[in-house]
């Protein structure tokens, strides 16, 4: 475990300014409860500094997973964003799209959302901006990229496509599949 | 019309009279090949029961009359009669030929018994009748039991027929709990009851003579029974992310059928029905709920863990328990959840990301090493690896393939993984031990070794759920501090097989180090030594070899 070198840093953190814009500085500068991001493996994780130091007693290969789970690099040097990090991506989310609970299953089942899905969205989203998606009770359902700004989108047949889906919670049933399927 | 019922009951009469003569003689065969067998132990059961015989002794005479190819039968016939007046004389001549006269009637149908009784005998003797009836009724089953003591005649019958097995494994258990032996042996007929219930139920047989020596017959059954019915589903709500009567409101919303486990958790909800996969529902991929059977509470509220504490959780995959101690300590603290297999450390992760715990950092040590990474945790939770002999019906494979090998390799493991765990622990700390098997060696006797070897004691959970633990098994006794354990039963509690206990450490250190050392070092450094020795000799012969050759020299 160690922490992000600086292109790392610049990497991940463009990535996912994507998402939740200056609010990075809310995650890092936390002055009670200092957290910090940290690299293992290939896999970044985020956790409380306290945390990040009992983490160190532990050996390099028997250390698994600490904290709350961001993400990874991928070979090519580029950063794909998991699922696992949701909860705080929703806490400080720039744009939001609401869904209807008639659009939830599909949402779920890894499907991109349709117009006639959409519930509400905020307002003032660009065309393929990063927005996370909530169901009506405000529970965050997943991630992804508008198809068009919010202005586009009223003049949308119902059939059309608002967002393309890029994780949602569906993963943690289908990526244990996916372990199970490799077995 | 009348006619025609008449006619028709008429018909069914006749069908029901052949009937049943014919079930009269198929009881007079399978009497008679009973006395075929048993023409040594007939004198036995004389002597056991003086009515039986002579029902039996009435039955043969009818098979002679049926029967007269038997011929071979009718001397010892004579000779049981000869016994029979004798008994006669002894008792009351009444009672007993009215019993010779109903007894064919008796197999039918004990109520035209009571009819041709009363019209025989109207006034006399009532007081005397009731005495009859019951030892007509003991008769009978005598009559049943010395059917059961033929064992390769009915075996033949049970491969074939489960519930002819069943029936045996009742009137079986019922005589033993009247102490009712018959002509055999209490354990002979323990025996034939494990052999059954092996048969009826599919166990193997050293499982089912393990679980019989833990249970009375009648408990035995009814554990047994419970292990072949579904328990309840049960969900744990994660107070994390929500509170448990939202998460029912929504639940019921989605058309789930459901209500709280029980006064001893507030985090329980049963699942009765439900028309959603209740493993599927967007609450739980939000981490809303964690399925989780409702015995794994308990451990993890035995250990109480307070906030802002370090808590080792020693085999945690697949995380239910995990999750549920950063629950109780909102994520504050440290958690190291620790397992040993890296195929399951995959679901530990995501349930734990699903959930939404942040303190948590997973390891992959064997469990008996962890102290050499790191100690003086507050508390620590063993849910040791086991057979997994409390939920059979989850996995009714258990059934066939654990044996009593399987057991005291696992009991073994659990020994030095709870050392470990006590030696993981603070001075002070608290450890739970938990398995989900309900087998005595790898519970009672795993914490007698930990009372031996470490300064630990038992203490109470501080919950009220679950059995006693036992305070002796067969030929061992335990510290009379092991009640404090508890154990759960399927057939008492409906719910997972289960048992847990709380010990606190009481100081550092393994009891008698001093004399463990004496004995295992001279054992490991022997070989080492050996070689070293070996080596210094060659040495030494080599120089004295050069000695005595420069000596030579110089001569």
């Amino acid at each position: 475990m160690r922490q992000l070198n600086e292109e790392e840093t610049k990497i991940f953190f463009e990535k996912l300014g994507e998402y939740i814009g200056a609010n990075i500085k809310l995650l890092i500068e936390n002055e009670e409860d200092p957290h910090v991001f940290r690299l293992i493996k290939n896999k970044v994780y985020y956790m409380s500094l306290q945390i990040a130091n009992w983490a160190t007693n532990v050996g390099k290969d028997e250390l698994l997973h600490v904290g709350t789970y961001f993400g990874k690099f991928t070979k090519t040097k580029k950063f794909r964003l998991n699922i696992t990090c949701l909860e705080i991506l929703a806490k400080y989310a720039k744009h939001k799209v609401w869904l209807k609970p008639s659009g939830e299953q599909s949402y779920l089942y890894g499907n991109h959302v349709i117009k006639a899905h959409l519930a509400k969205m905020s307002e003032n989203i660009p065309q393929y901006a990063n927005v996370i998606l909530f169901s009506l009770q405000e529970n965050p359902l997943g991630f992804g990229v508008a198809s068009r700004s919010t202005l586009q989108c009223k003049d949308l047949d119902p059939t059309a496509v608002v967002v393309f889906n890029q994780a949602d919670l569906g993963e943690y049933l289908r990526s244990e599949d996916d372990k199970n399927n490799e077995k | 019309m009348s006619n025609k019922k008449a006619q028709f009951s008429k018909h069914t009469l006749q069908l029901a009279q052949k009937y049943a003569q014919q079930l009269m003689q198929n009881d007079v065969i399978e009497l008679k090949s009973d006395d075929d067998k048993d023409i040594k132990s007939e004198d036995e059961q004389l002597n056991l029961e003086e009515d039986q015989d002579e029902q039996q002794e009435q039955l043969e005479e009818q098979q002679d009359d049926e029967n007269n190819d038997m011929n071979d039968e009718e001397d010892q016939d004579d000779q049981d009669d000869q016994d029979d007046q004798d008994n006669q004389e002894d008792q009351d001549d009444q009672d007993n030929q009215d019993n010779q006269e109903d007894l064919d009637d008796e197999q039918n149908e004990e109520d035209e018994q009571e009819i041709v009784e009363e019209k025989e005998e109207p006034k006399k003797q009532k007081k005397i009748k009731k005495q009859q009836q019951q030892e007509v009724e003991e008769q009978q089953e005598e009559q049943m039991e010395s059917f059961q003591q033929e064992e390769d005649l009915n075996d033949q019958l049970f491969e074939t027929d489960l519930n002819a097995v069943m029936n045996r494994i009742n009137k079986i258990i019922e005589a033993l709990k009247q102490k009712d032996y018959g002509k055999y042996s209490r354990e002979e007929l323990l025996n034939e009851l494990r052999k059954h219930l092996c048969t009826y139920y599919g166990y193997n047989q050293d499982l089912m003579s393990h679980f019989s020596s833990m249970f009375k017959p009648a408990e035995l059954v009814a554990f047994l029974d419970a292990n072949d019915a579904p328990r309840p589903i049960t969900i744990r709500v994660n107070t994390l992310r929500t509170r448990r009567k939202e998460l029912a409101q929504t639940l019921v919303q989605r058309g789930v059928n459901l209500d709280s486990v029980g006064d001893w958790t507030k985090v329980g909800l049963v699942i009765y029905e439900s028309k959603v996969p209740i493993g599927a529902t967007p609450e739980y991929l939000s981490g809303h709920y964690m399925l989780q059977s409702a015995s794994s509470f308990l451990p993890v509220l035995a250990l109480a863990p307070q906030m802002n504490e370090r808590i080792l959780d020693m085999a945690a995959a697949p995380g239910g328990k995990t999750t549920y101690i950063a629950q109780l300590m909102k994520n504050s603290g440290v958690i190291f959840a620790n397992d040993t297999s890296k195929d399951r450390e995959k679901a530990l992760f995501y349930n734990l990301q699903r959930m939404g715990v942040t303190n948590c950092i997973v390891t992959n040590y064997d469990g008996r090493k962890f102290p050499k990474v790191m100690k003086n945790f507050d508390r620590v939770l063993l849910d040791a690896p086991c057979t997994g002999l409390g939920i059979i019906s989850k996995d009714p494979s258990i059934k066939a393939q654990k044996q009593m090998r399987d057991i005291l390799k696992h009991s073994h493991l659990q020994k030095e993984l709870l050392l470990s765990a006590i030696d993981c622990c603070k001075k002070g700390g608290i450890i739970v031990y938990s398995t989900c098997s309900v087998s005595v060696h790898e519970n009672e006797v795993v914490l007698q070794y930990a009372l031996n070897n470490r300064h630990v004691k038992i203490i109470d959970t501080g919950l009220q759920v679950g059995n006693p633990g036992l305070l002796k098994f067969e030929d061992k006794k335990f510290h009379s501090s092991m009640n404090l354990a508890k154990r759960i039963y399927p057939h008492v509690h409906n719910m997972d097989g289960f048992f847990y206990a709380k010990l606190k450490k009481i100081n550092h250190g393994p009891i008698k180090e001093e004399i463990k050392k004496d004995v295992q070092e001279p054992q490991v450094m022997t070989k080492k030594m050996k070689k070293k020795q070996k080596q210094l000799e060659k040495l030494r012969l080599g120089e004295a070899r050069k000695q005595s050759q420069q000596q030579q020299q110089q001569q």
